[in-house]
Parts: structure tokens; C-alpha cells; sequence
């Protein structure tokens, strides 16, 4: 007998269109549930559970660049603790390499500017001055940043450093470099070749 | 302002000495050792704990000088004529020489130049430091043959004429040349500049072809020159060297570089030949940026017609940080 007969003789036993006795009625409220609910009421429902992930991911987020910011914070200070606390010059140097690798491509750190300002001002060797002014002239907007190269201009004695400062006051062509420039140039004890460089500069300047 | 007249006569130089004492050894194995000379100067390092100072002159030069009047009433009065200082000089030496055979001179002191091969020793606790002979001799009458007498009141008038005359001194002991042994467990300052920030007394020429130089050494090292070359060969650093108008060529042949190396040139060439296998960051800056090392370039940049590249070679944990200014960088491997 095919099936296709067989279902018409027994047509009247397929007509009975009530749930299984044995079935859960929880089953029919689920089923209810998943059928008859308006569209709204589950869009609503998805947008809760997003707006709760995205919450935990900004919280997250924000705890994670805080704790870098924090994080960033502790290697700075003690970056310009160590560069204070420098007994050697290359430990210092060292320091200052560290200190640029960290944060280049960053904002200038008023914490690190002053502790370069620091190095300049000191009778610290002459390399470590040079990496100073390395690093500062990144900063070349910077007002602090310009006006202590002018002042170092005016105070430096050693002829590698004078040669450096010139050379990065011509970059920023800062008419305030002509005074220290012309004290230079007026300096019995300058060396022939910084005279020469802070000749040529001033003329550049004036023109 | 007052007008000074001071008349030097640089008087037959040579006073020949064959210098009898041609090695000094000075204990001296923690601390700091400055070097504040124009001598030429091979610099070796060793395990030992000697200071080891050779002279490598012949004869040993060095001048007289006469300072005979200035309008202040400042006089010099030669004790005897001045050929006649000069002969009584060169006839003692024979007899003296005969006397002090198998004698050495005691201690780092000295009244006769003679004894620390004409340079100044000078031993502080946790320092020794080496000058040029010069710097402070023109107050001894012995050495330069007249007594002085200041008939002025004007001191500042003497003291005038003592820089003058060392200004001039400079420039003899620029001939002199030495081979200098130290132990690797100090650390050397080597200035050319005699240590001061003094500029106007630096009498230079330019000595391309015989650079200062220093070898085989395992401590911290700070050198600095005008006009003169500086090659380091197996100098393990840490090692900062700056240099206007001279050279800097480092040579790795038998070690690798394992501690920091900052070396800036004004507008000399910086050389350094590697071996393959060294584990380098190079943050280089000059006019032109040339090697046949087969570096991983990390940056690049030309800033005020300045190239700057940083370079890296394995693992990169050793920063070689060269600033040629105005010259060429040249990194070569080694044959």
C-alpha cells in the first residue's frame, strides 16, 4: 500500500489538530512567545543587549587608556628620574636616547621639557647637550622650547655645542638669537669656526 | 686701558734632552684617568693595574723663553746671558746623567720635566690626570734659564704674560708623541683641549693621516678634539666622542659592539666597520648615509639637507647613535 492511499483511508485520524496530551504546556507559551511577539519588543530587546556590550567595551576602553595613560606617566617620571640621577654621562645619554624612543611622535611633556632645559643649563657633557637640542627641535612651535635654545646660545662655552645651537637658531630663525650671536662673535675666546658660523647666521638674519 | 708691550723672543729652541727615564708606570687601576693633551697619544688597554706611559721622541723638545720687558716696569732679568744659560744647561747634562745611571726618578713630582717624559702628573684620589708638560713650567726659572722680578705693583700685568706665554708653549708639545698603556678597569677622559672650555689657546693642525688613537680598551671612555682624528679600534664601550673638523673611524674586529657608542662630528666623516653579527640599532645623521651592510631600514628622513636613518642589524639590543653633521657616515662590514 502506498503512503499516499494510506492517508486518504485514514483521513478522519489526521483531523485531530490538539497538542499531545503528554506535551508541556510550557512548550505552547514558548511557541506562543516566538510566534505571536510584535517585531518591536524584540528589536528593543537586541538594542538592550547591545547597548550593554558596547558599555562594557567602553568601559573597558576607557579603564585600559587610563591605565596606559597612568602607565605612561610612572615611565616618565621615572625616565626623568633616572636622567637627574645619572652618575655617568652615558647612563645620562642612555636615558635621553630612552626618553626620545618613548615618546616620539608624541606631545611635548612640560615634565621632560624642563628636565632638558635642566641639562642645558648644566655643565653636562657635550653629547648629552647635543641629543637635548636633538629633541627639542622637535618641538620647534613650542615657546619654552625657543626661548631656552636662545638662552643656551648665550651661555654655551663649549665650541661643539655653540656649533649645534647655531645651527638649530637658524632653523627656527629666531630674531632674538642676535644679541647672544653678536656676544659670540664678540667673545675673544670663541673659537674662529663658531665665529664664522655665527657670523653667516647673523647675516641671515638680518637680511 | 693699558698698553702693554711684551716683547718674546723664542730663543734657539732645542734644548736637546735625551730623555735618560723613557717610561713612567703609575699605579692606578680605579677611578678616572683625564688625559688633557696635544700630544700625539696611542692609547692600549690592558689587565693590569699600571698606567704605562712611553715616550716615543727621539729627543725631547722644548723652548725657552724670554719675556724681557713690558711698559708696566715688569722686568726679566736673565741670571747669566742667555747663550751663556743655554751651554751651562748642555754641559751639566753629561756629568748629571753619569750620576743618576741606574736611578729613577721617585714619585709624580718633578722639577726637572725630564723625569715624567715632560708631561704633568698629577694623582688625586680616584684620579690621575695627564697634561701637556707646558701648562704651569714657564713659572720655573730653572727650566726656562731667567729669574723674574716684578719691579711694577701691577700683578695683573705678570699673570698677563704667564697666559701669553703658555698660549705659545702649545704649541711645542704638539710634536711630542707617547704609548700609553692603561688598565681596562678604569675609565678614560681624553680632551686634546688640555680640559678647559677655553678656546682662543687652542693652536690646531689638521692631522688626517695620524690619528689619536685608542685600542683594545673594555672601559667607559669620553674623548674630545679639535682638528684632530680619533680612531677606536675593539673599544667596548661605553664610548662618547665628539670631534670639530676631525674624523672618527671605529674598527670592530674582535669584539662586537656591546654598550652605547654617541659619536658627532662636526663636519668630519664617521667610519665604523662591523661584523656581521652584531646586534646594533644605528640612528645615523650626516650628509650621505653609505654601507654595504645589509641593514633593516626602521626610518628615513632628510630634515634641513641632513639625511637621518635608523638601522638595525639582528636583534638591535646595542645603540650606536652618529652624528656626522655636515660629513658622511659610512658603515662598512667587516672583510
Amino acid at each position: 500500500m502506498s503512503l499516499e492511499k494510506f492517508i486518504r483511508d485514514h483521513k478522519e485520524g489526521f483531523n485531530d489538530k490538539s497538542m499531545p496530551e503528554n506535551a508541556s504546556t510550557d512548550f505552547e507559551n514558548l511557541l506562543k512567545n516566538e510566534l505571536h511577539r510584535p517585531n518591536k519588543v524584540r528589536k528593543l530587546h537586541r538594542l538592550k543587549y547591545i547597548g550593554i556590550a558596547a558599555s562594557v567595551v567602553l568601559l573597558l576602553t576607557v579603564g585600559y587608556l587610563y591605565n596606559s595613560h597612568i602607565e605612561q606617566l610612572e615611565i616618565r617620571d621615572n625616565l626623568v628620574i633616572a636622567l637627574d640621577e645619572s652618575d655617568t654621562n652615558s647612563s645620562r645619554l642612555e636615558t635621553i636616547y630612552a626618553i626620545e624612543e618613548e615618546f616620539q611622535n608624541k606631545k611635548e611633556d612640560e615634565k621632560i621639557l624642563a628636565a632638558f632645559f635642566k641639562i642645558l643649563k648644566e655643565d653636562s657633557d657635550a653629547n648629552s647637550k647635543i641629543a637635548v637640542i636633538d629633541a627639542l627641535l622637535k618641538f620647534p612651535d613650542n615657546a619654552s622650547v625657543r626661548t631656552n635654545l636662545i638662552d643656551a646660545l648665550g651661555t654655551e662655552k663649549e665650541p661643539i655645542v655653540q656649533l649645534k645651537l647655531i645651527k638649530s637658531v637658524a632653523v627656527l630663525r629666531e630674531q632674538r638669537a642676535k644679541v647672544p650671536l653678536q656676544k659670540i662673535m664678540e667673545d675673544k675666546e670663541t673659537l674662529p669656526l663658531v665665529k664664522g658660523n655665527a657670523s653667516a647666521l647673523l647675516a641671515m638674519l638680518n637680511q | 686701558m693699558k698698553k702693554i708691550i711684551s716683547v718674546f723672543v723664542i730663543l734657539l729652541v732645542l734644548g736637546v734632552s735625551h730623555s735618560q727615564e723613557k717610561e713612567k708606570r703609575i699605579k692606578f687601576n680605579k677611578g678616572t684617568l683625564k688625559i688633557c693633551s696635544n700630544s700625539h697619544m696611542t692609547i692600549k688597554g690592558y689587565d693590569g693595574d699600571e698606567v704605562v706611559i712611553k715616550s716615543l721622541n727621539k729627543e725631547v723638545r722644548f723652548s725657552y723663553f724670554y719675556n724681557f720687558k713690558d711698559k708696566d716696569g715688569f722686568t726679566i732679568k736673565a741670571t747669566d746671558s742667555t747663550l751663556a744659560k743655554s751651554y751651562q744647561l748642555l754641559t751639566t747634562q753629561d756629568k748629571e746623567r753619569e750620576l743618576e745611571k741606574g736611578l729613577k726618578p721617585l714619585g709624580n713630582k718633578s722639577t726637572n720635566p725630564e723625569d715624567n717624559l715632560f708631561l704633568d702628573i698629577t694623582q688625586n684620589p680616584g684620579e690621575l690626570i695627564i697634561k701637556d708638560y707646558a701648562n704651569n713650567r714657564i713659572k720655573s726659572d730653572k727650566a726656562f734659564g731667567y729669574t723674574e722680578s716684578p719691579t711694577g705693583k701691577s700683578k695683573k700685568s705678570s699673570q698677563m704674560k704667564l697666559r701669553q706665554a703658555n698660549d705659545l708653549v702649545y704649541f711645542s708639545s704638539a710634536n711630542n708623541k707617547y704609548e700609553i698603556l692603561i688598565p681596562n678597569s678604569i675609565k678614560l677622559s681624553w680632551n686634546v683641549e688640555g680640559c678647559t672650555k677655553k678656546n682662543s689657546n687652542t693652536f690646531f693642525i689638521r692631522t688626517d693621516s695620524n690619528p689619536w688613537e685608542l685600542s683594545d680598551f673594555k672601559g667607559d671612555v669620553e674623548i674630545s678634539t679639535t682638528y684632530k682624528s680619533i680612531e677606536l679600534t675593539n673599544v667596548s664601550g661605553p664610548v662618547i666622542a665628539n670631534t670639530i673638523g676631525g674624523n672618527i673611524k671605529v674598527v670592530f674586529d674582535a669584539i662586537s659592539p656591546s654598550k652605547l657608542y654617541s659619536l658627532v662630528s662636526n663636519d668630519g666623516y664617521i667610519d665604523i666597520t662591523l661584523p656581521d653579527d652584531a646586534d646594533i640599532k644605528v640612528d645615523a645623521r650626516g650628509d650621505r648615509i653609505l654601507s654595504n651592510i645589509d641593514f633593516k631600514i626602521l626610518n628615513e628622513t632628510i630634515e634641513e639637507g641632513t639625511k637621518g636613518m635608523e638601522l638595525q642589524l639582528n636583534s638591535g639590543k646595542t645603540k650606536l647613535k652618529l652624528d656626522a653633521g655636515s660629513g658622511n657616515v659610512y658603515l662598512r662590514k667587516q672583510e
